[in-house]
């Protein structure tokens, strides 16, 4: 096994190619064990990227299915205080010991990576970085663990995102998903130098084009935030909607599958829900070159759909009791609050919705809805 | 269609104003087919997505479909999402109005259908957080205290709703019944509330003003004068000026031939306010397919927190929608409006823009689909317009990752030459391409490394989030 992988799953057929960077030790930053670069603009520690990372590889490891992609590689590089990373495999049970993610070590992980990615021109490649970022106009950087270790050239260890991004279009995987979860604020100290990108870019040779979608954590300009030593707030609405809530059945036959087009739908909602419950600041993510799309994996249960029920008039709702039934069976309830809105989530399909308002001795008839990922909002007319 | 159907007659209904009849296609509709009842149906039937359109005058899009119980969801331009079920019998025809949000302010109708100006709707909106949280804060606070210090706007002008102040304006008393409701869930009063009381802030503190300046032809290029402006942000002469003070959530000017009487194909106009300056592109005439030149405003915004200090409008019925979704990146959508590319460009009201447009739509989503009938046009629009960058582009971008019969990498690289010596594109998504047609070819070319390098460096002062191309200028040296 290569020395950045910690799982390998190869039978020869078309493989997913995952590249996992989580960085939350950032020795050159504020309150990191090196020299205090110059150029940290206010930039520290973090704990929520190791964490993260893990999440997602756990779940390229033991959830992501696809049948037309039955291979598997994930490769990893985490940085985080107290000595080198360690990393159990979910499926093996296998102890990893893990590279940190210094800009060589992310370099030459990634020309690894490309490599496997040119062994099929079918194969997927997918990307998650979880750490600093800064960006200006079109230009992106992320910034590896060692940032900073040149005093004179802060920026001669950090990734030129957008420069890699184009370079990859030389793979010949054509198939390609950059999660990319570190913000997108403006730095003044990001100059002439962009960083760096380990591959050169050129044109594509390959006479099919190349389809490959960047999901970024926020907007451009704004901040990413995490929580502390738990994932990141884009971690946790990625795998929500990885699991459920990009999930669509838009090929008819019942098998739920998560496109990159529904992914993106479900990360605004999820960060959104997010938001609104007041769980976190404002983060808006954001998707670009979503718009040839191509089905990153199929569900193996039947997935989740956000429902969001209200009435008419509005404040109707207050204090009364909701039950929600999928079938026979309760999915559902929410007893005797104040708020006029339910949030919750549910079966994707046909579900009912029971309400008792407040002062009646039972309930109303039941009003039903089909609920699809990611959300459905659900209106009841209560007189 | 076989077995049993029956029909919709499907609009969105939302006001733009009194003379527009309305986007004949103006939103994306989705529709489900739920449970069946008339047998097995198609996937490309039961799951289906088509152009709807959008205005209170606007005739529905009528559509047969099989019988059974449906969802649907519309998707507008400005991104709101709409949902509706309906049960449709066989036999049976189902007027479906669906009713979007309005703007707040009826005179930026056409600004909230783009997705340039929220909809007072958002205030209520279930996950239209992005001020909840300020709102929160600002509720408990009023609650505990009793006190008012409430900040518009963090940067520039500061406009500060304090207790004092209100105590000073006794006709403000809306605004004040509004921060002392616990919930601030009061959709347009909100909205009036907040304008009423910064017209007053605006009357008692020195004018915050709007300005636009258009920046004669640079005798050494557009390039050079932007990287001036990236060393020393230098001033420079203007051709036209307008300013307007600012007394408003958003402030609108008037753009374009109409207003400026100075005929070039597209100017660069300087935007300043709050301290801050843009260059924006702006077509000097953007003919609709009427022949009737469309109006373009571009306008300012007082809530910082809302995204971009301008966005710029084009009130034509036949592109905005394709141009809303261009700037929101979803061109998959942008697509179902852009198959009047040829229209666009040999109709004899020629818009050269709007091809351009549509020419990156179908760059972007069918380059590769087998359909090649448009690729010709693609010469034709960078052949016939030699002033317009972004046909350069477009053919350039062609040729470097088109289907191997179009590809050329000499040739991308004469296009993207071309494009840089004509200036900056008038499209941000332009700007990109140029930049990434650039980036990927100057090692195999060197003709390519200088400019090149330049537009690395202007590429870094884009704001990617507008249609058309903006720079964030530095701050003028005083």
């Amino acid at each position: 096994m290569d020395r950045f992988l910690v799982h390998e799953q190869a039978s020869g057929h078309r493989a997913i190619h995952t590249l996992v960077i989580g960085i939350g030790d950032y020795p050159h930053l504020i309150g990191g064990s090196g020299a205090l670069t110059q150029s940290h603009d206010g930039m520290g520690q973090l704990s929520s990227p190791p964490t993260s990372a893990r999440e997602i590889a756990d779940w390229f490891v033991s959830e992501c299915n696809h049948p037309d992609y039955p291979d598997r590689t994930v490769a990893m590089l985490l940085s985080e205080p107290g000595g080198q990373a360690r990393y159990t495999n979910p499926q093996s049970r296998t102890h990893h010991s893990v590279s940190n993610a210094t800009y060589q070590n992310i370099a030459d992980a990634i020309v690894d990576w490309k490599a496997r990615g040119d062994a099929h021109e079918d194969d997927m490649l997918a990307l998650y970085f979880c750490g600093h970022g800064v960006a200006e106009g079109l230009s992106m950087v992320l910034l590896p663990s060692d940032f900073g270790s040149n005093p004179n050239n802060a920026y001669d260890t950090a990734l030129d995102f957008l420069a890699l991004y184009n370079a990859m279009g030389q793979a010949q995987a054509r198939f390609q998903c950059f999660f990319i979860d570190a913000c997108r604020a403006s730095s003044d100290t990001l100059g002439r130098n962009n960083g760096r990108s380990p591959i050169q870019i050129g044109p594509r040779m390959h006479p099919e084009p190349r389809i490959a979608p960047v999901y970024y954590a926020t907007l451009k300009g704004d901040d990413a935030h995490g929580r502390q030593n738990a994932t990141s707030i884009y971690c946790e609405a990625l795998l929500g909607a990885l699991r459920d809530f990009a999930a669509t059945d838009r090929e008819g036959d019942g098998d739920w599958r998560v496109s990159t087009r529904t992914l993106s739908d479900a990360l605004d909602h999820l960060m959104e829900r997010q938001q609104a419950a007041g769980k976190v600041l404002v983060q808006v993510p954001d998707s670009t070159e979503i718009h040839s799309p191509f089905y990153l994996c199929h569900l193996t249960h039947h997935p989740r759909a956000s429902l969001y029920v209200t009435s008419t008039p509005r404040d109707r709702l207050r204090e009364a009791e909701l039950v929600c039934r999928s079938g026979q069976t309760e999915v559902g309830r929410r007893n005797r609050l104040p708020e006029e809105e339910w949030a919750t989530n549910v079966p994707a399909g046909r579900v009912e919705v029971e309400v008792t308002l407040k002062g009646e001795p039972g309930p109303r008839p039941p009003s039903s809805t089909f609920a699809n990922p990611p959300f459905k909002r659900m209106d009841i007319k209560l007189q | 269609m076989t077995g049993e159907t029956g029909h919709i007659s499907l609009r969105v209904v939302t006001g733009l104003d009194y003379e527009s009849a309305g986007l004949p296609v103006g939103a994306v509709a989705h529709l489900r087919l739920e449970e069946s009842m008339s047998g097995p149906v198609a996937r490309a039937v039961a799951r289906q997505s088509l152009p709807v359109p959008v205005g209170e005058k606007i005739p529905p899009r009528l559509l047969e479909l099989p019988a059974g119980f449906w969802s649907l969801g519309v998707e507008m331009p400005s991104g709101e999402i709409l949902q509706q079920e309906f049960d449709l019998p066989a036999g049976h025809h189902i007027p479906l109005d669906i009713v979007a949000d309005r703007s707040g302010h009826e005179t930026l109708a056409w600004h909230f259908m783009s997705g340039s100006v929220a909809g007072s709707d958002r205030f209520r909106h279930p996950l239209r957080a992005a001020t909840a949280e300020t709102e929160r804060k600002i509720a408990q606070e009023v609650e505990e205290t009793g006190k008012y210090d409430f900040e518009v706007r963090r940067d520039g002008l500061v406009a500060r709703i304090q207790s004092e102040f209100l105590d000073e304006h006794p006709e403000l008393r809306s605004v004040r019944e509004l921060l002392a409701s616990p919930e601030f869930e009061v959709g347009n009063e909100r909205f009036d509330a907040l304008e009423q009381a910064i017209s007053v802030l605006a009357d008692e503190t020195p004018p915050e003003f709007a300005r636009l300046d258009i920046l004669p032809p640079p005798p050494d290029g557009i390039w050079n004068h932007l990287l001036r402006e990236i060393e020393s942000g230098a001033a420079q002469p203007s051709l036209w000026k307008a300013e307007a003070p600012i007394r408003s959530l958003y402030t609108a000017l008037r753009v374009g031939a109409a207003a400026w009487n100075i005929h070039m194909p597209y100017a660069h106009v300087v935007a300043e306010a709050f301290g801050e300056r843009r260059l924006v592109s702006i077509p000097d005439e953007w003919m609709k397919l009427s022949g009737e030149p469309a109006e373009i405003e571009i306008l300012f915004r007082f809530l910082r927190n809302e995204g971009n200090l301008t966005e710029v409008t084009i009130k034509d019925e036949a592109t905005l929608a394709m141009l809303s979704y261009l700037r929101r990146d979803r061109l998959q959508e942008a697509a179902m409006f852009a198959n009047d590319f040829k229209e666009w460009l040999f109709h004899k009201h020629t818009n050269p823009f709007a091809a351009a447009a549509g020419g990156y739509v179908l760059l972007a989503t069918r380059l590769n689909s087998g359909d090649t009938v448009w690729h010709q046009w693609i010469g034709n629009l960078n052949n016939w317009f030699e002033w317009l960058p972004d046909g350069a582009v477009l053919e350039g971008a062609m040729r470097l990752n088109g289907p191997p019969e179009d590809r050329d990498l000499e040739r991308a690289a004469q296009c993207f030459r071309e494009a840089f010596d004509r200036g900056v594109p008038v499209y941000s998504l332009g700007l990109a391409w140029l930049k990434s047609g650039l980036d990927t070819l100057e090692g195999q070319f060197g003709f390519l490394r200088e400019p090149a390098e330049v537009v690395r460096q202007v590429a870094r002062m884009v704001e990617t989030r507008q249609t058309l191309t903006t720079l964030r200028l530095p701050p003028l040296q005083q």
